[in-house]
C-alpha cells in the first residue's frame, strides 16, 4: 500500500500535472501548496495554480499574489492565483482593440460592441478564462510540475467535458475554414488573381486547438497526470466523493488517490471533554465506512491542526503528512 | 479618342466579355458555395446573435474580429426573403 | 434574289436587331425606367463580394449571354419549319423587336429597383403568397420538362451520331483533368485552357474515327440504352463538389459553344458567296399535323429561347441584377444579350432551312444542316464528318452542361421543399438527384420529340408571360407606361395556355385511343414516334406514359389559368389604389 504522495508524484518519471479536486473549504488549496512546496524542495520547478476567487493562496503565503501572474514565493516555487474577472475584462478589451486595428475603425459597429459586452455576463466566460489560463501554462511547458487547484464548480469535472466539446468545436470550425480556403483559391484562380492572404483564422484555430489538445492529452494520460480528491472524514464528504468517483469514471478518468484532510488526532479519544471524545468516536465510524468504500484509494491523511497552516513552515508541516505520510493517524 | 486608346479599350471590352461568358458564372457559383461555408462559420461563432445558443463564447470572441466584415451581409442574407429562385446559380 | 440563301434573313435580322437596340430599347429605357447613374444599385447597397458586388457591364453582358444561349435557340426552329421558314423568321423578328429583350431587360431592372430580389420574392410582393406558391410549384414542373427535353436531345443525337458520345466522354474526362490541373496542381489558367482545348479537339477526332455503334444496331429501343451512361454522368455531376466536374465542364464547354456559334453566323452570312441555298418552302400550311397543331399557338412555343424564354427571367433576377454596377448598364446587359441571343436563334434557323425539304423534325438532323451551311468555308466536303461530330457534340455538350446545373438546382430545391416534412426522404440528396432525372426519362419515353418540345416551350413561354406581367404590374403600381410589357405578357399567356391545352389534348387522345396500325402493319403517324416505347413495354406502357403526360399538361394549364386570374385581380386591386410615387 502506498502511503504519502511522494511515491506517486515525486518519483522518477512521475506525472507532470497534478490536480486536486473536491468541494470548496476541504483544503484543496492547502494540499496543492504543500505538495508544490515539497516538490520545489526536491529541486523541481513547480507552478501552483489556484482558481479560488477567495484568494486563499495569498492567505497561505501571506502575501498578495491575486491577479499578479506567476510569483516566485520560494526557490523554484511559483504560484499563480488567477483573477478571472480581470482576465475576462482585459480579454474583451483586447478583442475590441483587435477589431479596431484590423479594420482601422474609430468605433466598433454598435451591434458588434453590444454583442461583445453582453457575453461578459455569461458565467461560462469565467470558467473558460480559467481553463484557458491553465491550458496556456501547460502548453508553454516552462515547469517540471504543475499543481492545479481545481475550480470548485461541479467538482471540476466539467472542465474536461468542456475541453472535449471545445476541441470538437474547434475541429469543426477548422474543417469549415479549410473548405472555405479551398473555394477561395478556386475563385481567385478562375479570376486570374493570386490569393496572397493567408487565412489567419486557420492559424488562430490551430493555436486554440493545440493548446486544448495539450491540456486534454495531459488529463487523459495516466503517466502525465494525477488526480487527487480531497475529502474530510464526514459522511457528507463520503457521499460527495462517491458521486465524484462515478463522474470521473464516466468520462474515462481514473483517480490517483484520495487525500483525507482534517483528521482528528488519536489522543482526542481520551479527551476529558465529552464533546471532543464524541466527535472522535463519530470519526471512527466514518473511517470504517471510508475504509470499506475506498480502501487503498486513500493515499494520505492530514491531521486537523490546532490552527490553520500558514507560511512555508506551516506548509512543511502539512507536507510531512501529505507527501511523506509520517504516521498513520488512526 | 486616339486610335491607340480605342484599340486598347476595345481589347479590354473583348477580354471582359469573354471572361464574363466563359468564367463569371463559374466564379459566382464557387463564391456562393464559399459564402454558404462562411455563413456556417459565422453561425458557429455568432449564432446567439440570432438567437441560436452556441457553445463557448470565450473562443468565439477570439474569432469574432475576422467575422466582422461579413456580419452585415450575413444578417442581410439571413433575414432576406428568399426562395429557390435564388439558388439557380450555385 | 438575296432570300435564296440564308444570307438574306441573317443580314436583314442583324439590321433589325441593331435598329431595335438603338431605337426602341433606348426609348423604353428613357421613358419608362429613366435610369439614374447616381442611384445606388443593390450591388453597391448590399455589397458582400459574393453575390452582391458591382461587375463591369462587359463581363455581365458576356455572362448573361452565355447563361441564356445554351441549346434552346438551336432546336425550336426545326419544329417551326412545319409551317415554312417565313413564319419562323417573322416570329423571331417580331419577338426580338417587341417581346424577348423586353422580358430580360425589364426583369433585371425590376429586380435592381427591388433590392436585387429574385423572381419568387418579387412575385410574393406584388401578387401575394398563393401565386408565389403556384409559381414555385410551376417551376418544379418546368425543370422536369427542361430536363426531359434536353435528355431527349442528348439521347437521340448520340444515337444518330454515336461518335459524339465518345466526344462527350472526352469532354467529361477533360473537365475532371482541368479541375485537377487548375485547383489541385495550381497550374495557370491560360496553360490549362490550351491543354483542355487540345484535348477537346482530340475528342472530336476520336468521335469522328470511332463513330460506333452505327445507328440502328442497338436493338428495338435504340436511344433508351443511352440514358444509362448519361444519367450516371449527370448524377455524378449533381452530387460531386462543383469544382470537381461542373465548374470546369461549364468552363471548357464554352470553347465548343463559342466557335459553334461563330461558325454558324459566319456560315449564314457567307452563304451569299458559298451559294448554300434555302431548300425549305417559305410557307406551307396554317394547320400543322395533329401532334403539332395550328400555327397559332404552336409556332410561338416552338421557337423558344431564340425568341423569348422564361428561363432568362430566372437568370436576370437570380444573379445579374445583383451585380449591375450602374442603372445605365441594364440596357446593354439585358437587351444587348437578348438581341445577340436572337441572332443565335436566327443562325440556327439558317442551318435548318438549308436541309432538303421534307427532312424529319428531329434534333439529330441539326448537325446535317449546320454542316451544309458551314462546310463550304470550313474545310469543304472533306471536313464534313469532323464537322458533323463537332456540331453533334456541341449539342450534346450544351445539353449536358445545362442538365448538370439543373440537376443541382433540382436537388437543392427538393431539399428545401421536403426537408422537415414527413416526405423528407424526397429531399435526400441521392433520392432527389436520381428522381430529377428519372422522372423526365419517363416523360421522354413517350418518344414524341415534338410534343415534349412543345410542352417545354409552352411552360417556358408561360413563365416568360408571368415575368412580363409581373413587370407590367409593378410599372402599373407606379403609373408608368406598363403596356410595353403587359401586352406581350397577355399575348404570351394566352398563346401558351392554348398551346398547352392543345398538347394536353394530343396526349389525352393518345391515352384513350388504341394503338392504330395501318393495313400494312405500320403505325399511324403519332404512334410511329412512340414505337420504341411500344416495343419496350407494349400498349399498356404507352397508355400509362401518355396518361402521365396528360396529367402534367392539365396541371400546367390549371396553374397558368389560376395565375392569369391572380394577375387580373392584382391589376384591378392596384387600379383602385392611388399611384405609388416612390418604389416602396
Amino acid at each position: 500500500m502506498v502511503w504519502g504522495l511522494r511515491d506517486i508524484v515525486l518519483r522518477e518519471g512521475g506525472p507532470r500535472m497534478v490536480i486536486f479536486a473536491g468541494k470548496g473549504g476541504l483544503g484543496k488549496t492547502t494540499s496543492s501548496a504543500a505538495l508544490a512546496y515539497a516538490a520545489a524542495l526536491a529541486k523541481k520547478k513547480v507552478l501552483c495554480f489556484s482558481t479560488d476567487p477567495q484568494a486563499s493562496l495569498s492567505d497561505i503565503f501571506e502575501r498578495n499574489i491575486f491577479g499578479k501572474g506567476e510569483v516566485e514565493v520560494a526557490p523554484n516555487l511559483y504560484v499563480v492565483e488567477i483573477d478571472a474577472d480581470a482576465k475576462v475584462g482585459a480579454y474583451i478589451e483586447e478583442v475590441k482593440q483587435r477589431i479596431k486595428d484590423m479594420y482601422k475603425l474609430e468605433e466598433i459597429p454598435p451591434e458588434i460592441e453590444a454583442y461583445i459586452d453582453s457575453s461578459v455576463a455569461e458565467p461560462a466566460m469565467y470558467e473558460s478564462a480559467t481553463y484557458d489560463a491553465m491550458a496556456d501554462y501547460l502548453a508553454r511547458g516552462d515547469y517540471d510540475l504543475y499543481v492545479f487547484d481545481m475550480p470548485p464548480f461541479g467538482h471540476g469535472i466539467r472542465m474536461l467535458t468542456m475541453a472535449d466539446v471545445l476541441t470538437s468545436w474547434v475541429e469543426k470550425l477548422t474543417e469549415v475554414r479549410e473548405k472555405a480556403r479551398e473555394y477561395d483559391e478556386i475563385a481567385s484562380k478562375l479570376k486570374g488573381e493570386r490569393l496572397v492572404k493567408e487565412d489567419e483564422i486557420l492559424n488562430e484555430l490551430k493555436q486554440i486547438r493545440d493548446k486544448l489538445t495539450t491540456f486534454t492529452d495531459f488529463m487523459r494520460e495516466r503517466t502525465k497526470s494525477a488526480f487527487f480528491m480531497v475529502m474530510t472524514p464526514e459522511m457528507m464528504s463520503v457521499h460527495d466523493t462517491e458521486r465524484a468517483l462515478e463522474a470521473f469514471k464516466s468520462i474515462g478518468l481514473s483517480l490517483a488517490g484520495i487525500v483525507l484532510n482534517k483528521v482528528l488526532p488519536r489522543d482526542f479519544h481520551s479527551s476529558p471533554s465529552p464533546y471532543i471524545s464524541y466527535r472522535y468516536r463519530q470519526q471512527e465510524s466514518v473511517m470504517r465506512v471510508i475504509e470499506e468504500k475506498f480502501g487503498d484509494l486513500v493515499v494520505a491523511a492530514i491531521p486537523m491542526f490546532p490552527r490553520e497552516p500558514k507560511g512555508l513552515d506551516g506548509l512543511r508541516e502539512v507536507a510531512k503528512h501529505l507527501v511523506d505520510g509520517v504516521t498513520k493517524l488512526w | 479618342m486616339s486610335k491607340g486608346r480605342f484599340i486598347s479599350s476595345l481589347r479590354k471590352a473583348l477580354t471582359e466579355v469573354s471572361y464574363g461568358a466563359a468564367l463569371h458564372g463559374q466564379v459566382s457559383a464557387v463564391l456562393k458555395t464559399r459564402m454558404y461555408i462562411e455563413h456556417m462559420f459565422i453561425l458557429m461563432i455568432l449564432g446567439d446573435m440570432l438567437g441560436f445558443p452556441i457553445l463557448p463564447p470565450y473562443y468565439s470572441l477570439r474569432l469574432l474580429p475576422y467575422a466582422v466584415p461579413n456580419v452585415k451581409a450575413w444578417k442581410h442574407r439571413f433575414y432576406r426573403e428568399r426562395d429557390f429562385t435564388d439558388v439557380i446559380y450555385g | 434574289m438575296v432570300f435564296d440563301t440564308p444570307f438574306g434573313i441573317t443580314a436583314l435580322g442583324i439590321a433589325i436587331f441593331l435598329t431595335t437596340y438603338f431605337t426602341y430599347t433606348r426609348w423604353i429605357d428613357r421613358k419608362v425606367w429613366s435610369p439614374d447613374p447616381k442611384r445606388p444599385t443593390p450591388a453597391h447597397m448590399y455589397m458582400d463580394g459574393v453575390e452582391f458586388f458591382p461587375v463591369s457591364r462587359f463581363v455581365l453582358y458576356g455572362f448573361q449571354w452565355n447563361s441564356i444561349a445554351a441549346l434552346g435557340p438551336i432546336l425550336g426552329p426545326g419544329i417551326a419549319l412545319t409551317f415554312g421558314w417565313l413564319p419562323a423568321f417573322l416570329w423571331i423578328i417580331f419577338a426580338a423587336l417587341l417581346i424577348g429583350w423586353v422580358q430580360d431587360y425589364s426583369a433585371i431592372f425590376l429586380s435592381v429597383r427591388r433590392e436585387g430580389r429574385s423572381f419568387g420574392p418579387i412575385a410574393y410582393e406584388l401578387l401575394g403568397p398563393t401565386p408565389r406558391r403556384l409559381l414555385l410549384g410551376f417551376l418544379l414542373f418546368y425543370l422536369l420538362l427542361i430536363n426531359a427535353a434536353f435528355l431527349f436531345v442528348v439521347a437521340t443525337v448520340v444515337d444518330a451520331w454515336a461518335g459524339s458520345f465518345w466526344t462527350l466522354l472526352v469532354l467529361a474526362i477533360t473537365a475532371v483533368l482541368t479541375g485537377q490541373m487548375l485547383f489541385k496542381m495550381r497550374m495557370p489558367v491560360v496553360q490549362v485552357t490550351l491543354i483542355a482545348i487540345v484535348l477537346l479537339a482530340i475528342g472530336v477526332v476520336i468521335g469522328t474515327l470511332f463513330n460506333w455503334p452505327p445507328p440502328g444496331t442497338l436493338g428495338t429501343a435504340p436511344y433508351t440504352l443511352w440514358y444509362i451512361p448519361l444519367i450516371a454522368l449527370l448524377v455524378a455531376g449533381a452530387i460531386l463538389p462543383m469544382p470537381r466536374l461542373i465548374t470546369p465542364m461549364n468552363y471548357i464547354a464554352y470553347y465548343t459553344l463559342f466557335p459553334a456559334v461563330i461558325m454558324l453566323a459566319v456560315g449564314s452570312l457567307a452563304s451569299i458567296f458559298t451559294g448554300v441555298k434555302v431548300n425549305t418552302p417559305a410557307f406551307t400550311t396554317f394547320f400543322g399535323p395533329f401532334a403539332t397543331g395550328p400555327l397559332w399557338p404552336a409556332l410561338f412555343v416552338s421557337i423558344a429561347c431564340g425568341a423569348i424564354s422564361g428561363w432568362h427571367s430566372l437568370v436576370s433576377t437570380g444573379l445579374t441584377s445583383k451585380q449591375i454596377d450602374v442603372e445605365t448598364d441594364v440596357r446593354p446587359v439585358g437587351a444587348g444579350a437578348m438581341l445577340s441571343e436572337n441572332l443565335v436563334g436566327l443562325t440556327a434557323l439558317a442551318a435548318w432551312i438549308v436541309l432538303p425539304a421534307g427532312t424529319a423534325v428531329a434534333p439529330a438532323n441539326f448537325p446535317r444542316g449546320a454542316v451544309t451551311l458551314t462546310s463550304p468555308i470550313f474545310g469543304g466536303a472533306a471536313a464534313a464528318p469532323v464537322l458533323s461530330i463537332f456540331f453533334a457534340s456541341y449539342m450534346v455538350g450544351m445539353a449536358v452542361t445545362i442538365l448538370t446545373i439543373l440537376g443541382r438546382f433540382w436537388r437543392v430545391t427538393m431539399a428545401e421543399i421536403f426537408s422537415g416534412t414527413s416526405l423528407s426522404f424526397l429531399g435526400n440528396r441521392y433520392v432527389a438527384t436520381v428522381l430529377g432525372f428519372v422522372l423526365p426519362v419517363a416523360f421522354v419515353l413517350t418518344g414524341s420529340w415534338i410534343n415534349i418540345w412543345l410542352y417545354f416551350g409552352g411552360t417556358n413561354q408561360l413563365l416568360a408571360g408571368f415575368a412580363l406581367l409581373i413587370v407590367g404590374l409593378y410599372l402599373f403600381t407606379l403609373r408608368k407606361f406598363h403596356w410595353y410589357s403587359t401586352i406581350p405578357g397577355i399575348f404570351m399567356l394566352t398563346t401558351t395556355l392554348a398551346a398547352i391545352a392543345w398538347q394536353t389534348n394530343v396526349f389525352a387522345t393518345a391515352t384513350v385511343t388504341p394503338v392504330i396500325r395501318r393495313p400494312d402493319g405500320t403505325l399511324a403517324p403519332f404512334f410511329a414516334q412512340q414505337a420504341p416505347l411500344l416495343n419496350l413495354g407494349g400498349p399498356a406502357a404507352l397508355s400509362g406514359v401518355n396518361a402521365f403526360s396528360t396529367v402534367m399538361g392539365v396541371i400546367m394549364f390549371v396553374i397558368g389559368a389560376l395565375m392569369a386570374v391572380y394577375f387580373i385581380r392584382a391589376f384591378v386591386r392596384y387600379a383602385r389604389q392611388p399611384a405609388q410615387t416612390t418604389p416602396s
